[in-house]
């Protein structure tokens, strides 16, 4: 969505708004209800506002799963205890977050941020985002959704005649498979697949994918956008592997498909980076 | 009892007019020049024109400040008894990380608030006496147990912590706002604050900047109004409906004092007395999470008022301080805003597709 | 469909987890990619994937002479083609009319010396009309296309046939002493290395060319030149040339007269 403003109008607007202020000493409307945060832009807030939603609050949900001794040893197949601690992790942390929603008014939060770290003896899942409500002041879910997308996306979706649902994820932590003296010198002088390897690392990518289905099926959602895939090396075990997937789950609304037809437009002027006040610090 | 660091009291708010002498000769010189510096990209420059906002000088305020966890003074140098009650933190001494150099002017400027702690007045003392307190206690399942067996375990606010991170911020904020005062301004945009190590661990700088600006034509406002925002996004807030009134930032730090469960979990679980903790959720930890999050946004929406905090930046950090103990601290900022005018109703999007 | 009729070469949760995709689908379409995608009369159907770890690492070169390593070029090229090729079964099994987005990635791990794992990730997406568009071969189109893309390769009357690339490992000779000193200190063309980069990527994009002739298309998209080391060392580049290869639906280009505009936002 691209907006062209008429540049004049806007000074004016903007210059009289301030002066207007200024000669009211900066009072502002009395404000019946008590202050709320969120750290959504002023960009997502407008587009939210657009199709009637606001903000309510910041929320946020987090929860320590442990992981026993001893399972970071280099051994054979899944590390289950470090997968099922991940996978607890997140929905305790997503039901923190869901508990503290529902008590701030919210129909939803969006924008989550989604962040877990796998430590030797722990899992810590954090889950962050702003918790919205419609404008109209209907009366909250008891299971308000949950979704990664920003506010933009969230109102396209909307828009679109979809509506999110909740957050699913799933993740598998593997073992890399070891080869015996004698498999790696033979390897080591052909160029060839390695089997077992592809085996193993294919099969936790599934199984991966395959948690994060079973967890959508079981929201009652009819698909899954904007899947991220993270994968990467256990940074305290490098022979063990962690491949999480997680997105939004969405369903299907009643209400009709609001979206036009798509427009094409040629921009005349180059990318900007925007400025980012830090960077004078060189940070 | 007589506190050695000797913070002195509060002197009221800076109001436009007033030049209160904390700001080095230095910047007074800068400052009363006709020619100004500012952080803005040509952009953020450009929509300010549009605004009718023209920038008048850099203002910056530094605070150093001591951060001493050990040595005399500090809570840490008493652990608490095992097996003995924690609540009135009997073992504990007293000590406020001090500040370096005292003698500085008033930490708080007219258009900042302090977050208020109970029955704490802003700009008065921090509660010497109050080191923090206890969140939620834990205790210890077993019925057989060892000599260092921790039976009592507690999530525990470290008030000290968050009142010298407030100090700190406060006192650079409002050097800053002093400055913008010498400087005429009747606001401050694109304000960066950090906190970084300065030579080791032990102490703490505290350096907040921005660019002071005047709105042609109209009145100088009752107290000097501060945002992060700057440019374009400082442009739709004003059109939105809303008016930023100040820069507000927080922390709180909650200290894990492990109960036996969450020691164990936290090593991988062990086995004592016949019963074993092997894997599962460390309630306590995740707890404290929770609840260092919950209190900086609580500590910031009590100096809000009933308006709203808008652009929230959430940033926790994280530490295992050994034994299974643990800490969590956590930094809201936001810019603080009212709503002045009703949003006008916006058009539906439409959908365009760029062709590069 | 049952374990029984899943290809021998993907794993077993992967059967299980397509078969779940007739009641729910996923995509890591972002939702511009998403609305495009529908608007361009496709539905997503779920992410497939094709996965394959490879020894690549042994050829003997001469160090002063500039040549293809084809044993080298054989092994990347089939390491890729059997991580495609998965995807493309993956795809197959849902009934798919073509994969858009594919990202093609190669991992390196340190447990595994001169083993590389290629991995290939897309959408899986069909027709909404039911009308099958899939390729000249009767199997789904692939491409790398985002969803931007797609859509808009859709309004001119074009659709992707499938994703074609070209590969070739090339040593570059190491100078002599002679030739070394007899150039320090000019500046002049180095006719060696000119050489052996010229017909390395020559080669890169010819097969990748033949390819796309052999799907019948009228064209290729979107070419990228990629040129790695991989773990060989800095005289050892492999120069990939991939893209999508269209080709004409018969329909009649759609694309409606851009707008011109100035954004005044950041």
């Amino acid at each position: 969505m691209t907006s062209a403003r008429d540049g004049d109008a806007t000074a004016g607007n903007l210059r009289d708004t301030l002066l207007s202020l200024a000669a009211s000493g900066y009072a502002g409307r009395s404000v019946a209800r008590k202050g709320s945060t969120s750290d959504l832009s002023i960009d997502e807030a407008l587009v939210l506002h657009s199709v009637g939603w606001e903000p309510v609050e910041l929320v946020c949900g987090a929860a320590a799963f442990s992981i026993p001794a001893g399972i970071w040893t280099w051994s054979q197949g899944e590390v289950v205890a470090a997968s099922a601690a991940y996978a607890g992790a997140m929905a305790r942390a997503a039901a923190a977050i869901q508990a503290e929603c529902r008590a701030a008014g919210g129909h939803g939060v969006v924008g989550v941020r989604v962040d877990v770290a796998v430590e030797r003896h722990l899992v810590n899942a954090v889950l962050v985002g702003s918790a919205v409500a419609p404008g109209s002041g209907a009366r909250p879910p008891a299971m308000p959704f949950l979704s990664d997308l920003s506010g933009r996306d969230f109102t396209l979706l909307r828009l679109g005649g979809w509506d999110p649902v909740g957050l699913a994820f799933g993740a598998s932590f593997v073992n890399a498979p070891r080869r015996s003296a004698s498999a790696a010198l033979r390897q080591s002088s052909q160029n060839v697949e390695l089997t077992n390897y592809t085996e193993a690392l294919y099969a936790a990518r599934e199984s991966a994918m395959e948690r994060m289905q079973a967890m959508a099926s079981q929201l009652t959602g009819q698909g899954v956008v904007g899947v991220q895939v993270s994968e990467g090396a256990v940074p305290f075990a490098r022979h063990a592997l962690r491949f999480a997937a997680w997105g939004t789950v969405v369903k299907s609304s009643e209400r009709p498909d609001e979206l036009g037809p798509v427009s094409v437009v040629v921009p005349l002027d180059d990318a900007k980076l925007a400025f980012d006040a830090a960077s004078l610090r060189g940070g | 009892m007589v506190d050695p660091g000797g913070i002195p009291e509060a002197e009221g708010a800076v109001s436009p007019d007033g030049y209160q002498g904390d700001v080095p000769p230095e910047a007074a010189g800068r400052l009363s020049s006709p020619a100004w510096s500012s952080g803005l990209s040509v952009n953020d420059f450009a929509a300010c024109a549009q605004m009718g906002i023209r920038p008048v000088a850099l203002v910056q305020g530094f605070c150093v400040m001591g951060w001493s966890w050990y040595g005399m003074g500090s809570p840490y140098l008493y652990r608490p008894a095992y097996g003995g009650a924690m609540g009135g933190m009997g073992g504990f001494r007293g000590g406020i990380p001090g500040t370096v150099g005292g003698g500085f002017g008033a930490p708080f400027s007219g258009g900042y608030q302090a977050g208020s702690y109970g029955g704490q007045a802003a700009g008065g003392s921090y509660g010497r006496s109050r080191w923090g307190s206890t969140i939620t206690s834990y205790s210890c399942p077993h019925y057989y147990t060892g000599m260092d067996h921790r039976n009592f375990g507690e999530n525990f606010e470290q008030r000290w912590v968050s009142d010298a991170w407030q100090h700190g911020f406060s006192t650079a904020f409002s050097r800053m706002m002093e400055e913008a005062a010498a400087a005429g301004a009747h606001g401050v945009i694109a304000v960066v604050d950090t906190v970084s190590h300065l030579i080791d661990a032990s102490i703490r700088e505290f350096h907040v900047y921005g660019t002071a600006v005047v709105v042609e034509g109209a009145p100088r406002p009752p107290a000097i109004w501060s945002t992060y925002l700057a440019g374009q996004r400082l442009a739709k807030l004003i059109e939105a409906g809303f008016m930023p009134a100040s820069v507000v930032a927080s922390m709180a730090s909650v200290r894990v004092w492990a109960v036996c469960v969450t020691q164990a979990l936290m090593a991988g679980g062990y086995q004592t007395g016949g019963f074993s903790a092997l894997s599962g959720e460390i309630t306590q930890v995740s707890d404290a999470q929770m609840q260092a999050r919950r209190l900086v946004r609580d500590h910031v929406k009590s100096s809000l008022g009933g308006d709203t905090l808008h652009g929230a930046a959430l940033g926790v950090s994280w530490s295992d301080v050994g034994e299974g103990d643990y800490q969590v601290d956590a930094v809201l900022r936001g810019t603080r805003v009212r709503r002045v005018r009703e949003a006008d109703p916006l058009p539906a999007p439409t959908l365009t597709l760029r062709l590069s | 469909m049952s374990d029984a009729n899943l290809p021998a070469d993907l794993p077993r949760d992967a059967g299980k987890r397509l078969a779940e995709l007739k009641k729910l689908f996923t995509s890591d379409l972002s939702v511009n990619e998403f609305l495009l995608i529908k608007q361009a009369g496709f539905h997503p159907l779920g992410l497939v994937m094709g996965s394959s770890i490879y020894h690549t690492g042994i050829q003997t070169r001469k160090w002063s002479k500039s040549q293809e390593l084809t044993k080298l070029t054989e092994a990347m090229y089939n390491a890729r083609e059997l991580a495609m090729t998965r995807m493309e079964e993956e795809a197959e099994q849902l009934d798919a009319d073509g994969v858009v987005g594919v990202r093609l990635d190669v991992n390196y791990y340190e447990w595994g010396n001169d083993a590389a794992e290629f991995i290939a990730v897309g959408t899986a997406v069909k027709a909404e009309s039911g009308v099958s568009h899939r390729n000249k071969l009767g199997k789904p189109f692939t491409s790398d296309l985002s969803g931007q893309d797609f859509w808009t390769l859709m309004q001119t009357g074009h659709i992707p046939q499938g994703l074609v690339m070209g590969t070739c490992v090339y040593h570059i000779a190491h100078r002599g002493l002679a030739q070394t000193l007899g150039s320090v200190g000019q500046n002049v063309e180095l006719p060696n290395f000119t050489q052996a980069l010229y017909e390395a990527r020559e080669l890169a994009m010819t097969r990748m060319q033949e390819e796309a002739e052999r799907l019948g298309s009228t064209g290729i998209v979107g070419v990228r030149l990629e040129e790695k080391s991989h773990q060989w060392g800095s005289h050892t580049i492999e120069f990939l040339s991939i893209g999508t290869a269209v080709g004409d639906t018969g329909a009649a280009a759609t694309l409606p007269q851009p707008i011109t505009v100035i954004s005044l936002d950041n």
